[in-house]
């Protein structure tokens, strides 16, 4: 493992280097993997690993669209290309990449046919953090893995393709055989991982709920909303609130943090700008952290968890879910943000 | 006297330059250039690669400044006077692609995300633009009805409307770009090399319905290197070199002064050649495909293909438009998922048997139309060569000092080693495709796939890749799969041919027997 410094703390993180490919396929060289689920990580990572040498086939329930996409994507039907069960008997690292509600209903099914020796591979630690919820514990006979891909299953395979990699973290949360382990990082790099980053299944979840929850999703729309409702509260145009809000963060600022960091673009603003960030940036985090705090309290309760599965069950809840859409896709903010978007000068004369 | 006609006309301006100089990058390119087109006029505008007609033409689009000087459009306009201006070229195929693009999206089904139909593209809204985000009036309009129909089969194009445009292949895309330009009704119509890419029977096709073009209200206006075809109709011609306009006016006078643009290079006859006796059947096979059948959406691409490729055979791999060239060597790059669905032999392993692709690929150099529209802008063209080695589409290792070197004697070889540093977004399109060329020939590879490399390459550049490609045939155990539409962009040695309709072999032949 290579060691790399992270502001002081030291972490480990497993490179090409230390783990090769050709390293991968040997300790992959017996096994079928069976991918179950053919919904977006599902394509991603078969399709790399079989373009990559390893023995894969495909679980995927038939007559759906999922499906045809299989056959369309060369897989073979009473070859490569089986029901979700009969892909599960037939492999030795069992990949479970249908969704979270996929996966509580089809366990049933699914936990008869694992074997003593097999891998359950998760690239989400959903399901088996929240067993009491889910229901999915799994047999002490067998591993039980994870590799989770820092982004969608198209830039897990476009990634690929080009000959580079993404990111991913693994982990190990159940060690029956003795090389759970090496089992977990060979499919890492199989899958098409770049660099692997060590964390548990614990940490997996409890960081993803709490990240779409808070910054990445949740918390970003509120901030958004609560300054450009200020703003218009004042009589400030939609264009011009939007602008502020949104539209010079996305197209501006966020690329100079994404390129240098924060730190960086406060070194890099005007004067003016600059004190009035450094002192409000204290003022906002007081005001968040206790949200934070109860938001991390209750992921790791498994009170979110339990508001999720609840909505997916209710029999209205796509009705239910769409009002709740329509009423930000049709909010004053966002049509803004569509005009906004029209003018920018990439979009002039398309 | 000389036989020049004066033209009675009452014709009045339509676009002048005055004394201009245009700002690319840190350079002024055209610096004192003065360019009257008349409004009866139709241009053709012609040069070598890198002379700067395309920034040329971006000026009269309004997205390169004209520093000095005045550009006047003497037309009338609502909004923008390049409004009134479509302008096709090979990058506007980049336009279409979506911001996660990579050129193997067209075979990989599960990770595609929806994205635009031909018929989307074509119609009213699509015309006016294809950003999901613009707020457009649009409203259905008979008048723009009749003219899409017609424009649809103009340019055949009605087979292709339920596909995505992903889908297409190279000249379909062409001609869905060409038709879309069309549709905007602008009052000057600007084609780079409309005829590259496109098949022998179409080409005449597009001939005709640019003639129709321009005899009636659109204008017209060609770019292209110094050996593309102009169109019969053209009446004007510019031409262009990296120091300047050398020569602008009537057709005849400028191509009869300046014959180096005019002659048309002759055939390369296959036939000439060094041709290769390969009566040895038990040399060894690279390729074998077996009754092969792939399909998209019900649509039959391949039918039961079979084909062998062995060491030493030079194979043109030929048909027209959407034949499935492209799809066929799809299988044989191990970019096609459907090969793990077939009965296909690389290089001497099943496909489905434990063998990678990088394996595969290793054995390969590839150049295509594809390859040049996804390559990221950012890399230099350095960089785009070394990637030859990983068969990454960028660069993320580094190269060995033999790597560099095979890498830098191919620079020498095609006249790169003064863009080595430029990044890719910088040269041109023909010294963007030279770059990939040498990509592909810097391993020295057991199988050359040549997609028609010679797209968009003037004569020098042309015959300087055909040499090299050529020289790279003969060396030993080396095969070629070379596609083109052109009789004359064939190189010497080619042994076989494989003709490719409707997705079926139609001739399968050893050359001269």
């Amino acid at each position: 493992m290579a060691k790399i410094n992270f502001g002081g703390v030291i972490e480990e993180v497993v490179t090409r280097d230390e783990f090769s490919l050709e390293k991968a396929r040997a300790v992959l060289k017996n096994e079928v993997v069976a991918v179950l689920g053919y919904g977006v990580q599902g394509p991603a990572q078969a399709l790399n690993m079989r373009d990559n040498g390893i023995n894969v086939v495909v679980g995927q329930k038939s007559g759906s669209t999922t499906y045809d996409k299989a056959v369309k994507d060369g897989w073979v039907p009473g070859k490569t290309l089986f029901s979700l069960e009969e892909a599960a008997e037939r492999g030795s690292v069992i990949q479970y990449l249908v969704s979270d509600a996929g996966q509580m209903m089809t366990w049933p099914q699914i936990k008869p046919r694992l074997k003593k020796g097999d891998a359950l591979y998760f690239s989400h630690g959903f399901g088996i953090v929240y067993s009491s919820q889910t229901g999915i514990v799994p047999p002490d006979y067998v591993d039980v893995i994870l590799v989770a891909p820092k982004g969608s299953g198209t830039s897990v395979r476009a990634n690929f393709l080009s000959g580079s990699g993404i990111n991913a973290s693994f982990a190990v949360h159940q060690d029956a055989t003795g090389r759970a382990t090496e089992r977990t990082l060979a499919l890492g790099i199989a899958v098409g991982a770049g660099y692997l980053f060590p964390t548990t299944f614990q940490h997996e979840v409890y960081s993803d709920l709490t990240g779409e929850r808070g910054i990445l999703m949740g918390a970003l729309a509120g901030v958004m909303e609560a300054q450009y409702n200020e703003l218009r509260k004042h009589g400030h145009s939609p264009s011009e609130a939007f602008n502020e809000t949104v539209e010079e963060l996305t197209q501006s600022l966020i690329r100079l943090v994404a390129q240098n960091g924060m730190d960086w673009m406060y070194a890099n603003c005007s004067t003016t700008a600059q004190r009035g960030a450094l002192d409000w940036r204290h003022e906002f985090r007081k005001a968040v952290e206790p949200v934070f705090e109860k938001l991390y309290r209750r992921v790791v309760a498994g009170e979110e968890t339990r508001i999720v599965l609840a909505a997916n069950s209710a029999p209205d809840y796509k009705q239910k879910l769409e009002v709740e859409l329509r009423e930000m896709r049709e909010s004053e903010m966002w049509q803004t943000g569509a005009a906004v978007r029209s003018l920018r000068p990439e979009n002039w004369n398309k | 006297m000389n036989s020049v006609q004066i033209i009675q006309s009452n014709a009045k301006p339509f676009i002048t330059l005055n004394d201009v100089a245009l700002r690319l990058h840190d350079k002024l390119l055209f610096e004192g250039l003065c360019w009257e087109m008349l409004d009866d006029q139709h241009w053709a505008v012609i040069g070598p690669n890198g002379s700067g007609k395309t920034t040329l033409m971006k000026a009269l689009c309004g997205s390169v400044p004209v520093i000095k000087g005045k550009l006047v459009y003497h037309f009338s306009y609502d909004g923008q006077p390049q409004d009134q201006i479509a302008y096709v070229t090979f990058e506007s195929q980049r336009m279409v692609l979506g911001d996660e693009a990579f050129y193997q999206a067209r075979w990989n089904v599960g990770v595609n995300e929806g994205g635009l139909s031909v018929a989307d593209y074509l119609s009213e809204r699509g015309v006016k633009s294809i950003n999901p985000y613009h707020v457009v009036e649009s409203h259905s309009d008979q008048v723009f009805e009749a003219r899409r129909r017609e424009v649809i089969e103009q340019l055949e194009v009605g087979a292709l409307l339920g596909r995505n445009v992903i889908q297409l292949s190279n000249g379909e895309r062409r001609k869905v770009l060409i038709a879309r330009a069309w549709l905007k009704s602008p009052k000057l119509l600007i084609l780079d090399n409309p005829f590259t890419g496109l098949d022998e029977r179409f080409r005449a096709k597009l001939d005709k319905n640019l003639e129709n073009l321009m005899h009636g209200d659109m204008r017209v206006m060609i770019v292209g290197t110094n050996r593309d075809d102009i169109p019969s109709s053209i009446t004007h011609v510019l031409c262009v070199e990296p120091k300047g306009v050398v020569a602008q006016g009537p057709r005849q006078v400028v191509l009869n002064e300046h014959t180096q643009y005019a002659t048309p290079s002759a055939p390369r006859l296959a036939s000439e050649g060094h041709r290769h006796e390969n009566k040895d059947h038990s040399s060894q096979v690279l390729v074998h495909m077996e009754k092969v059948n792939v399909s998209y959406n019900g649509t039959k691409v391949l039918r039961q293909v079979s084909w062998t490729v062995r060491e030493n055979e030079q194979w043109a791999l030929l048909g027209p438009n959407g034949a499935g060239k492209t799809t066929l060597l799809s299988l044989i790059l191990a970019d096609n998922p459907q090969a793990y669905a077939n009965d296909i032999t690389l290089f001497g392993r099943r496909r489905g048997s434990g063998e990678s692709i990088w394996e595969i690929k290793q054995n390969i150099g590839w150049v295509a139309p594809e390859l040049h529209l996804y390559y990221p802008r950012g890399a230099t063209c350095l960089d785009v060569i070394c990637s030859g080695w990983f068969d990454s589409v960028g660069l993320y290792r580094h190269c060995t000092s033999d790597q560099r070197e095979a890498v830098l004697l191919w620079m020498q070889r095609l006249g790169l080693a003064k863009c080595a540093d430029t990044v890719f977004a910088q040269v041109s399109e023909g010294e963007q495709r030279l770059a990939l060329i040498a990509r592909a020939l810097v391993k020295g590879p057991a199988l050359l796939v040549l997609d028609e490399p010679c797209q968009g390459l003037d004569t020098d550049n042309r015959e300087r890749v055909l040499q090299a490609i050529e020289r790279v045939g003969q060396r030993p155990n080396t095969s070629m799969i070379y596609v083109t539409h052109r009789a004359d962009e064939l190189p010497h040695g080619i042994t076989h041919m494989l003709r490719l309709n409707e997705g079926q072999v139609v001739n399968q032949a050893p050359i001269g027997n």
